[in-house]
């Protein structure tokens, strides 16, 4: 009954955080393009990443794949070409530079397919396992990842694994997880594989009614294997285990897997969903996090999890019934909290809730929700601390029919807290694959030189640095003595008339598509195309061993065809005194050098003003021999 | 030389002025308390030192201040208002204890970290012929050295105040007035509670906290004039060359009248010639002597060759007032253009170990047989250069030169925030701090680098930048010889930081796949090999050393799982893999050969880790080999650590 409670808690009032800013949906793919299903969605933290999906072409199912690319989403592609063969189960994983990397069966095998960079194209189909069905594949942020999927062999089925270690893919070893074949990793023991950042993997997966889980590092199947399901809950008898998701974030020491569990009293039996946590090598008990009383009825299904770098995120779970959503809090290290709802309203239909992360705190939860016959739509809440979830708000476009999660819903996001949600939305030929993307605010452009730079060009380039962004295009607005002078998608604008000497302030402010901004700091261009004044006068007497003082006279005029224009100063006035002599800089009105061998002498001095602007003077000076020198007598 | 500091000018001052100030300090200090009733004592009776040290270089006649002592725990700080350093005969309230001692340990308590008062007492006599006939009363005086008490300390004899000193790791000496013949009552009030601008920081810390007297306590009589000091320094131009031997003592005259005195001195078979002069009283002379050594044989892991150095001074009549001892290495260090370290030449990629001198049961004070029992294991695993992240103690010092193992000499300038770099008073004790060992350290052929701190603020704040630059300029200063380094933590995505540039070696601590250093950036091993050779490539001249690395273990289990036997002896193999991988390293050291405690609640990230305890030693807490140690044992001895000779 609790979760029915929760479900319907409306949210009321966690603090109000700041929002993403969600944009109307895309259609990735058009209806009447032959959608049949969303296989998934890949966002690394870079921001580029791809989404698959299967579309018929020629009445045979087809893997498709849309690159996303500094914001932008790339006409997609079909990747299993040239395989006669019906494609299914495409699933899709990815990290930085584009690196994608995508799985799927046709013709009951499987295949993956990779991409290197946002640049490279996929790779043929490359066959790993015949007889294949329900992969999973998961990379991290190195591009190490893993494949798992359950394969048929003599005696019935295994879960097998496969690893990729940036360049290739390689079987583990034992390939097989599961003790002996039988329906492991089938129907609904379909396997879950999380791919922690240091590289080992977690897989779990349902057999014969119980789940289990198994690392794997490398090529190295670990010498453990753990069963999560408990006897019973809450008094209530085991009658089997399924629906297995793992998720793990940068330790593979604390992976969570949600699984769902029915019990039965021997009369009545009730779905219940758990928490299994692992600690290393030891297996925690699993938890309900369902909120569920046993007895009470009620329903939850659905596992699904995602955790950050640290462990923190949401396991979710639709709560039978009311079809609302339920989340549970993971804390650092995937400790669970106290399960909350988190939609509010009616819903006549299954949620399919998603949760998600978007960078290393952010957090998101996407559903369906219907709420009339033929109109199921798309909804998400963001927490922008990971924990506190924001308003919930539609996603979707009713005017594009109604969606369908069961056919596939996705989230994902990147490290700046930017996140997409994909679904697939229409009926009958008319389904589509849309994505709304939320925006963070982009991070504020620098002024290449910050604070007052000099310039003898009274139409110099005005630089900055680019915005923090993985999600462009961007447009720079510069603004310059108080009036905007460009519109930019570029790094620097060149005023559109000259400056008058004189210091000019200027800034850029960055939109990113969301029409979100940011504001650089103010600064200041001083232009100064007048050059220093300067005179010398030389006094004594040029003789070697003798002081030759040079007084020097000189300051930075204005430009005196321009009214109200400043100069920018003196910033420096040397003395070279010739023929390798020394160069000395004044900082008064006199400079004094007593030269050492005669000879004739190119005096260079050079004033220069803080812009740059310098005058010189080159003054011969002929250095006569110096007076004769005393002997020196021996006193006796 | 292992010089020794003096406490603070308050102890040199009453040193100088005992029989002026007889009295006054009594004046000064609170009046004692009421004291509680305290349970009875142990009998106890005064007992001369022995004659000798357990460092054998320094000055000689040092007479060991070893036999029972007596503590006394002081939990509400109350033992100077109650008077405890009165000279009262009395033992209530105090039990027997031996020196070393640290009295927190065993205790793994919060209380126990965050440090406490403990008092000492050491009933003594002088002992009889400790000077020579022909020195007279009037010339004779006594120093008293502590070559470790952490943290605070504050030393009495006899009822008047000595002086006192802060800091756990470095030597230091009180001139010991108001000695008298028959029973002499030593007393020293130990407070470890540090604060966050101590070195290292409190209350909490990298290691555990164990107050007490951690070494030796040594008397040293001194006849007219203290030879107080010797620096050692052997230079050598090119690996064929001769050495060049350059002595600067440091002679005080520590008596009321002028001395005449003389120093002379040996290297192996050369004679140095100080001079004569006379001191007056309370001056200090400081005479050097310069020899070449023809064809030296060579100190280095594997030959370490040393010189028996002697330095004597003799008063006017030629009569013998003092003398120190050392065993010293000739060897030279240099930074290659391309960012390498070379020993006598020979480029260096040595393999090594941090240490934590701690024991279980006694806590950081450690034998002699404790600190052998170190040295042997890493002389077993192969390990040609030792860290920790304080000045070892002498006794392990000397073993490093005697066995041919290179150190990382380090001052505790350990994570520190920069609200306290930023303090003027912080950096001039880090200044100080950094001079001391030095000064201390110096004579040792054993030390490589002079470390500057480990672990200050990343990217480098503006006040780690103002004391990286004064630090490095005044460790080159002080010793033109030898790098400057210091140990850092670093990331992927750290740009390069200008700010390491007075630093000759730049000491990395790394710990790929197990600390999350920066947003999950090193989680993945497979990234250590590039992040490498972006440090090379950020750093191209500058030595780098990977000054720590390390995977918990203590049980067995899967492989992939962290904390398991397997998987640390898996991690260690990767990482030295790696590292084989790249030439221009010059060391790469493990963090730590032996599991330690820490600070409560911390268990070096094991999963399944038992605090206070970091389990990333090769051998347990208590000495236990763990699997990882042969396999490391095996890599260390299969790596050429220390390149051809040119």
């Amino acid at each position: 009954m609790l979760a029915l409670a929760l479900a319907r808690a409306t949210l009321a009032a966690s603090p109000a955080q700041a929002q993403p800013t969600a944009t109307a949906p895309q259609v990735i793919a058009a209806p009447g393009s032959g959608v049949i299903s969303l296989g998934g969605l890949a966002i690394a933290r870079d921001g580029s990443g791809g989404l698959v999906y299967l579309a018929n072409v020629s009445g045979v199912a087809h893997v498709f794949v849309s690159r996303l690319v500094g914001g932008v989403w790339q006409a997609p592609q079909q990747v299993d070409a040239g395989l006669s063969g019906p494609s299914s189960q495409p699933q899709i994983t990815g990290t930085n530079n584009g690196v994608l990397s995508i799985a799927f069966i046709n013709d009951g095998a499987l295949f993956v397919t990779q991409a290197t960079s946002t640049t490279a194209p996929f790779s043929a189909p490359q066959p790993l396992a015949t007889g294949a069905s329900n992969p999973t594949i998961q990379m991290n942020t190195f591009g190490e990842a893993y494949v798992a999927f359950s394969a048929a062999v003599p005696g019935g089925n295994d879960v097998e694994v496969y690893y990729y270690d940036t360049q290739s893919w390689a079987p583990a070893s034992p390939v097989a997880l599961n003790a002996a074949p039988d329906d492991a990793g089938t129907g609904p023991g379909a396997p879950s594989l999380a791919t922690a950042g240091d590289g080992v993997a977690i897989v779990s997966w349902g057999e014969q009614g119980h789940v289990y889980s198994r690392r794997v590092w490398g090529t190295a199947t670990s010498v453990e294997t753990e069963q999560l399901d408990p006897s019973s809950v809450a008094g209530w008898g085991e009658a089997t285990a399924s629906d297995p998701a793992a998720s793990v974030g940068g330790d593979s020491s604390y992976p969570d897997i949600a699984f769902r569990e029915d019990v039965s009293n021997g009369s009545a039996t009730q779905s219940r969903v758990l928490l299994g946590r692992l600690i290393a090598e030891q297996t925690q008990p699993a938890v309900p996090i369902d909120g569920i009383s046993a007895g009470f009825g009620g329903a939850a299904t659905t596992p699904a999890v995602a955790m950050n770098e640290y462990g923190r995120g949401f396991a979710t779970l639709a709560a039978g019934g009311t079809n609302g959503v339920v989340a549970t809090p993971l804390q650092t290290n995937g400790v669970p909290g106290a399960p909350e709802g988190v939609s509010s309203g009616t819903n006549l239909g299954p949620p399919y809730p998603v949760p998600a992360l978007a960078g290393l705190i952010s957090t998101l939860i996407a559903w369906q929700q219907t709420t009339a016959p033929g109109n199921a739509q798309i909804m998400l809440r963001y927490a922008q601390d990971g924990t506190d979830l924001g308003p919930q708000q539609t996603m979707s476009s009713a005017g594009l029919g109604p969606t369908d999660a069961a056919d596939g819903l996705a989230a994902a996001g990147d490290v700046n807290g930017d996140a997409a949600v994909a679904w697939v939305q229409g009926t009958a030929d008319q389904r589509s694959i849309d994505v709304a993307m939320l925006y963070q605010p982009p991070g504020a452009p620098a002024p290449s030189t910050p604070g007052t730079s000099y310039t003898t060009q009274p139409q110099a380039a005005l630089i900055w640095s680019a915005a923090r962004e993985s999600w462009g295009p961007v447009t720079y607005t510069v603004v310059l003595d108080g009036s905007q002078i460009a519109q930019t998608t570029g790094t620097y604008v060149t005023p559109p008339a000259p400056l008058i000497d004189g210091p000019h302030m200027w800034l850029v402010q960055v939109t990113n598509p969301a029409g979100l901004t940011a504001t650089s700091g103010v600064a200041t261009v001083f232009v100064d195309t007048e050059p220093p004044r300067l005179r010398i006068r030389l006094v004594g007497t040029p003789r070697v061993g003798l002081p030759v003082d040079m007084y020097l006279a000189y300051y930075d005029p204005p430009n005196p065809t321009e009214p109200g224009a400043q100069a920018s100063g003196i910033a420096s006035v040397t003395v070279g005194w010739g023929r390798g002599g020394p160069v000395s800089t004044v900082t008064g009105t006199v400079a004094v050098h007593t030269f050492t061998r005669a000879g004739l002498y190119p005096l260079t001095v050079t004033a220069t003003d803080r812009a740059g602007n310098a005058t010189r003077i080159i003054r011969y000076l002929r250095i006569l021999p110096g007076p004769p020198k005393a002997k020196q007598r021996s006193r006796r | 030389m292992r010089r020794r500091f003096h406490g603070t000018a308050l102890g040199r001052t009453l040193a100088i002025l005992a029989g002026l100030m007889a009295g006054l300090l009594v004046t000064v200090l609170p009046a004692p308390a009421p004291a509680p009733a305290q349970a009875p004592g142990p009998a106890y009776a005064p007992t001369p030192p022995t004659k000798g040290a357990l460092a054998t270089d320094g000055q000689d006649g040092r007479w060991l201040l070893g036999g029972t002592w007596l503590a006394r725990p002081d939990p509400t700080d109350t033992g100077v208002t109650s008077g405890w350093w009165r000279n009262v005969s009395s033992t209530d309230g105090w039990t027997a204890v031996t020196i070393p001692n640290s009295y927190n340990a065993g205790d793994y308590s919060a209380a126990s970290m965050s440090g406490s008062v403990e008092w000492y007492r050491r009933d003594f006599t002088l002992p009889a012929g400790a000077f020579s006939k022909y020195v007279p009363r009037i010339a004779q005086s006594w120093t008293i050295e502590f070559e470790s008490v952490n943290y605070s300390a504050s030393v009495w004899l006899n009822g008047y105040q000595l002086g006192t000193h802060d800091g756990a790791y470095l030597p230091f000496e009180l001139a010991l007035a108001h000695w008298r013949a028959g029973t002499n009552r030593l007393i020293v009030r130990v407070d470890d509670r540090r604060t966050p601008a101590d070195f290292p920081p409190g209350p909490r810390g990298g290691w555990w906290n164990f107050g007490g007297i951690l070494d030796a306590v040594y008397l040293l009589p001194v006849a007219r004039a203290e030879l107080a000091t010797v620096m050692i320094r052997p230079t050598l131009p090119c690996p064929t060359c001769n050495a060049t031997v350059t002595e600067q003592a440091t002679v005080v005259n520590r008596s009321p009248r002028p001395q005449a005195v003389a120093l002379s001195g040996t290297y192996g078979p050369v004679k140095l010639g100080f001079g004569a002069t006379t001191i007056a009283p309370g001056a200090t002379w400081s005479p050097s002597a310069t020899a070449t050594i023809v064809h030296p044989s060579l100190w280095a892991p594997g030959s370490p060759n040393l010189y028996h150095a002697t330095a004597t001074l003799t008063d006017g009549s030629g009569h013998r007032l003092g003398g120190y001892t050392y065993e010293s290495g000739i060897r030279s260090i240099q930074l290659t253009p391309g960012g390498q370290l070379e020993l006598n030449g020979r480029l260096l990629n040595l393999r090594g170990v941090n240490l934590h001198e701690q024991a279980v049961a006694s806590g950081a004070a450690l034998t002699v047989a404790q600190q052998a029992q170190l040295i042997s294991w890493v002389q077993a695993l192969g390990a040609t250069i030792i860290r920790a992240h304080y000045p070892l103690d002498p006794e392990l010092e000397e073993m490093a030169d005697r066995d041919g193992i290179l150190l990382w000499s380090e001052v505790p300038v350990y994570q520190t925030s920069d609200k306290y770099i930023g303090q003027a008073s912080w950096q001039q004790q880090a200044l100080a701090l950094l001079t001391a060992n030095i000064e201390s350290n110096q004579n040792h052929p054993s030390v490589l680098v002079w470390s500057i701190g480990n672990e200050l603020p990343t990217p480098p704040t503006a006040n780690e930048t103002q004391y990286i630059a004064a630090a490095a300029a005044q460790a080159r200063s002080l010793d033109p010889t030898r790098p400057v380094g210091m140990a850092l933590s670093n990331w992927p995505g750290v740009a390069c930081q200008p700010a390491y540039a007075p630093l000759q070696v730049l000491g990395f601590n790394e710990y790929f796949g197990w600390f999350d250093a920066g947003g999950g950036t090193n989680d993945d091993r497979l990234a250590l090999s590039p992040y490498l050779d972006s440090l090379h490539a950020c750093y191209p001249s500058q030595a780098i050393m990977i000054t720590e690395f390390g995977y918990g273990g203590n049980r067995n289990g899967p492989v992939e799982v962290r904390g398991t036997y397997q998987n640390q002896a898996n991690q260690i193999a990767f990482q030295l893999g790696v590292f084989a991988t790249k030439p221009w390293l010059s060391a790469a050291v493990y963090f730590p050969m032996q599991d330690f405690a820490a600070a409560p609640g911390f268990d070096g990230a094991d999963p399944l880790g038992t605090p206070p305890w970091v389990d990333k030693g090769v051998l347990d807490q208590n000495g236990n080999q763990k699997p990882a140690f042969a396999v490391m044992a095996q890599l260390y001895h299969a790596t050429q650590q220390i390149g051809p000779a040119p």
